[in-house]
């Protein structure tokens, strides 16, 4: 999925909308992200600014929540689920698979693709479940995962 | 008279292929010329059957699970719009309901 390029002027655009949200930092954040694929540095001071709370706490959202990307997102994005009940059902053996074909380690960054744990997408009875450039995967196997 | 069909429409069905599936039927509807009105509905809870397609018939609500979106031709083949039967025939949805166990946990005091 393609985006544009960081600009503070369509970030603040993208923000105005909220101005009267209660507990807007997250929300602002994934607006952010929705955009821009990423949530540049200079984000934060820009919500910090627009809903007049600290910086530290708009960092500190960040900066907990994995999904939220402070840089661009490389070219392909596969989350597999290694939690209990994925795993009963061959979730290892799927991050084995797709290591091996794509020659990249788990939770180790690359520029062109990123093979990421994951701990529940709530779709255990439909395991191993996976998230593909954001689509959940239902039965994830090698094919699905790496088409 | 227009056949309805009921696929879901959540996101663990989806997560299988209920999106294709509802396009193939909706593709396959107009290459047969059958006039068929798709209705995207929550799950029933029986993950394990999806793609879960239910068609209105005069009995009731007729399933077919799990269906993969190679499976849509031959659904089309199998006069499925009328409840025929086919190898991933459920029967009437409402009897499906019985087979489902139903675990209650008790806390005594």
């Amino acid at each position: 999925m393609s985006y544009p390029s960081w600009s503070i002027e369509e970030a603040t655009r993208v923000l105005s909308p909220m101005k009267n949200v209660q507990g807007p930092v997250l929300i602002a954040l994934q607006a952010v992200q929705e955009r821009f694929g990423y949530v540049h540095e200079d984000a934060v001071s820009l919500i910090a600014e627009t809903f007049n709370v600290s910086r530290a706490d708009v960092h500190g959202v960040l900066t907990y929540y994995h999904d939220l990307r402070k840089t661009p997102a490389p070219a392909r994005c596969i989350q597999i689920c290694v939690a209990e009940a994925c795993q009963s059902v061959g979730s290892r053996e799927l991050v084995a698979a797709v290591e091996k074909k794509l020659g990249k380690k788990i939770d180790e960054t690359y520029a062109d693709v990123e093979i990421k744990s994951a701990y529940c997408f709530g779709n255990c009875a439909l395991g191993p479940s996976a998230m593909v450039d954001g689509e959940l995967v239902g039965r994830a196997n090698l094919e699905k995962v790496t088409a | 008279m227009s056949a309805i069909v009921y696929i879901p429409n959540d996101s663990a069905a989806i997560s299988i292929g209920a999106d294709q599936v509802a396009a193939l039927i909706a593709q396959e509807a107009v290459k047969r010329s059958l006039d068929v009105t798709i209705i995207r509905n929550g799950t029933r809870g029986a993950l394990w059957l999806e793609t879960l397609v239910e068609v209105v018939t005069p009995q009731g609500r007729t399933a077919y699970g799990p269906v993969q979106p190679s499976d849509v031709s031959s659904l089309f083949d199998a006069d499925f719009l009328s409840g025929d039967t086919h190898p991933l025939s459920l029967g009437l949805t409402e009897r499906l309901h019985g087979l489902q166990v139903k675990i209650v946990l008790r806390i005594s005091a």
